[in-house]
């Protein structure tokens, strides 16, 4: 099946009832939580892993694919609003968008943003769908030593490009990885660190985890500050339409975002974070208007914001094709994909054809869905900023030990949610990344797979996982970047040469 | 650094030594697992590995919290800020605790009624209806159409 066939296909397998409700409400609950503090995309989707098990796969997958780039929508609306990010792949568009709304073109802004989120999504899908079977293709020819370094490269990578200091990304991939190895081993059997808990022979739980890292740790920080919330102005919905000038000023950035955007979804680490900050930098250096970017320019906004949900959309490609979450969204949408017996990876595409194409299909009718929903319905989200948090909160908690419990029916993994969110809330203030405890935790059992298999496979011979070509080419591209900080400070501490920093300082 | 503030370099130092000191036990109990033979790996090599990079680590974040300047700190709440942290914190665990024995719908209710206490200046009663309407509400959607198997109480509640 070629790509316009198979896009075809998807486009039927995604307009029927049941897929496009699912679409519909990931997109709907997406924006909920990317507007909503105190619930970013990753919680969110980990909140309603539990419920798609019950959906078949491929309605599954496409509801939290739609919450993710809802989130992506969603959470730039209280960036531009009060200031304040609902996702950290907004946090750019604070600079600018804020600026623009004290100005009185929040309207306007929000109108933009949501059109260049279209344009980025839809062109970054057309992407994936020429580069994800021509991955996937590629992937045909990769052994266990290749997909080792894949994993294990790649969370490396992931943990070290997360941002903030070396320690800051390897610490929380250790425990992750740690995490991974509690429970029954796949290959004999043997339990390993349950401590004779019957209930943990199944291992750490990926939800409980997840929503304990980043829901509920969230909510602490919230209920912390409770006193300096900010709530916004009313938005009409004739403020809406932006002028001519805002229009042709944002399309230059449109496309720029979405060319960078869709790079950034293809390779490890926080995809639409690092995107949106580029696509910000890149601003800064090409567009007409730099001189007035910080004090609030139009392309401070667009060109992030179609970056962002670029690379949300491309961040598929690596999933789907190879098999390999390089995020932590991407990483529970593997573990709903496993749950339900669908192997992700090179294979997928003739195994699995329906969820494969239904997916990438879905993103499109998802995009149009989005435009609907967030442009005329502005003023409906932004009504939920004022929902008190007394309120919500106490809602979202009830939802999260639900989702919690769901999964296996453990009091136990509701009880870790507690231990877990202090964990987060210590490790969020100690300016950790909370990502690749995710990632690793995911990654962790594949990597230990492909170990064991690439040293089954060449009778113990150690030298298979860095003689094969692609795995050498693999891991030179992850000693390059992993060196590139470090060659940075050397050189500015020799050479007096000062570059600007490669690792952003958080991107969470 | 101010009061409100903890040093950088003990945060990290305290950190990196509890992680040095959890990859210890980790690896005394990971060597305690078959390791196989090198074609044949059992299930004690890969923890072997995460065990080693657990201390790597804990040994960076130790280094890092050594070069950490002296005057930087790490914000921490206080005052009414802190209180609140930790009363959010002793209502979850009541809130984890209670439920497999009151059921999840009568310890939402009571969990949600003393969160909003805490978060809102609104009287107490009015806390617990409104609670109650919230937890209607989820265990309509979640328990009643859903049907997710929470922990129940009596008659099923």
């Amino acid at each position: 099946m070629d790509s316009l066939d198979g896009i075809l296909y998807g486009l039927s397998v995604a307009f029927t009832f049941n897929n496009l409700l699912a679409a519909l409400v990931g997109a709907l609950a997406g924006t909920l939580i990317g507007v909503l503090p105190g619930l970013g995309p990753t919680a969110g989707i980990a909140m309603i892993l539990p419920l798609s098990y019950s959906l078949d796969p491929t309605s599954g997958l496409i509801m939290m694919a739609g919450m993710f780039y809802g989130a992506m929508y969603g959470g730039s609306t209280t960036a531009i609003l009060v200031n304040m990010p609902g996702e950290s792949a907004s946090v750019i568009t604070c600079l600018d968008g804020y600026k623009l709304t004290k100005k009185g073109r929040a309207g306007a802004v929000l109108t933009i943003v949501a059109a260049g989120s279209f344009v980025g999504g839809v062109i970054s899908v057309i992407g994936v769908m020429l580069f994800a079977p021509a991955l996937a293709e590629v992937g045909l020819l990769f052994g266990p030593a290749e997909f080792f370094a894949l994993t294990a490269g790649g969370l490396l990578l992931f943990s070290r490009i997360s941002g903030g200091s070396l320690a800051a990304g390897i610490f929380p991939m250790a425990i992750g990885l740690m995490l991974s190895t509690v429970g029954q081993e796949a290959v004999t059997g043997q339990d390993r660190f349950t401590f004779g808990i019957a209930e943990l022979t199944l291992g750490v739980e990926l939800v409980a985890l997840v929503v304990g890292l980043y829901g509920i740790a969230e909510i602490m920080s919230v209920v912390e500050t409770l006193q300096k919330q900010v709530k916004p102005l009313p938005v009409k919905l004739r403020d809406m339409f932006p002028s001519r000038q805002e229009w042709r000023r944002s399309v230059a950035p449109y496309g720029r975002g979405t060319i960078l955007g869709f790079i950034f979804g293809l390779l490890p680490g926080p995809s639409a974070t690092l995107a949106s900050f580029a696509a910000y930098r890149l601003e800064k250096s090409v567009s007409k208007y730099k001189h007035e970017l910080g004090e609030g320019a139009i392309e401070g906004v667009a060109g992030p914001e179609t970056a962002n949900n670029a690379a949300a959309t491309s961040s598929m490609v690596p999933l789907l094709a190879l098999g390999i979450p390089f995020g932590s969204v991407t990483a529970l949408m593997l573990a709903a994909m496993m749950v339900h017996g669908v192997q992700p990876g090179p294979m997928m595409m003739t195994a699995h054809p329906q969820v494969f194409w239904g997916v990438i299909a879905s993103m499109l009718v998802g995009n149009v869905m989005l435009v609907i929903l967030n442009v005329p319905l502005v003023s409906v989200w932004v009504s939920l900023l004022r929902v008190p948090n007394h309120v919500f909160l106490p809602i979202i908690l009830m939802m999260a030990s639900i989702g919690c419990y769901s999964v296996r029916n453990s009091m136990l993994d509701v009880g870790m949610l507690l231990v877990v969110s202090l964990i987060g809330y210590t490790l969020r203030k100690l300016e950790f990344q909370l990502a690749p405890m995710v990632v690793g935790l995911v990654l962790g059992p594949l990597i230990e797979k492909h170990l064991r298999e690439g040293l089954f496979m060449s009778l113990g011979e150690i030298s298979v996982f860095y003689t094969s070509p692609i795995a050498i080419v693999i891991w030179a591209l992850v000693i390059v970047v992993l060196l590139l900080e470090p060659l940075r400070q050397l050189a500015a501490r020799m050479l007096g040469i000062k570059v600007k920093k490669i690792i952003p300082e958080s991107s969470e | 650094m101010t009061s409100h503030s903890i040093s950088k370099r003990t945060a990290y130092l305290s950190t990196g030594g509890l992680g040095l000191l959890l990859s210890a036990c980790y690896l005394a109990m990971a060597s305690q697992l078959p390791f196989g033979e090198m074609d044949a790996p059992g299930a004690g090599l890969f923890p072997v590995l995460v065990g080693g990079i657990l201390g790597f680590a804990s040994m960076a974040t130790i280094w890092e919290g050594w070069k950490a300047a002296h005057t930087l700190g790490i914000d921490m709440p206080v005052g009414q800020d802190r209180l609140r942290l930790f009363k959010l914190i002793a209502l979850l665990a009541l809130y984890f605790t209670t439920m497999p024995w009151l059921g999840y719908s009568l310890s939402s209710w009571v969990f949600a009624t003393l969160l909003m206490r805490l978060l809102s200046t609104l009287p107490l009663l009015r806390c617990a209806a409104y609670a109650a309407l919230m937890t209607g509400v989820i265990y309509v959607c979640f328990i009643y159409f859903l049907k997710v198997p929470m922990p129940t109480f009596a008659l099923t509640f």
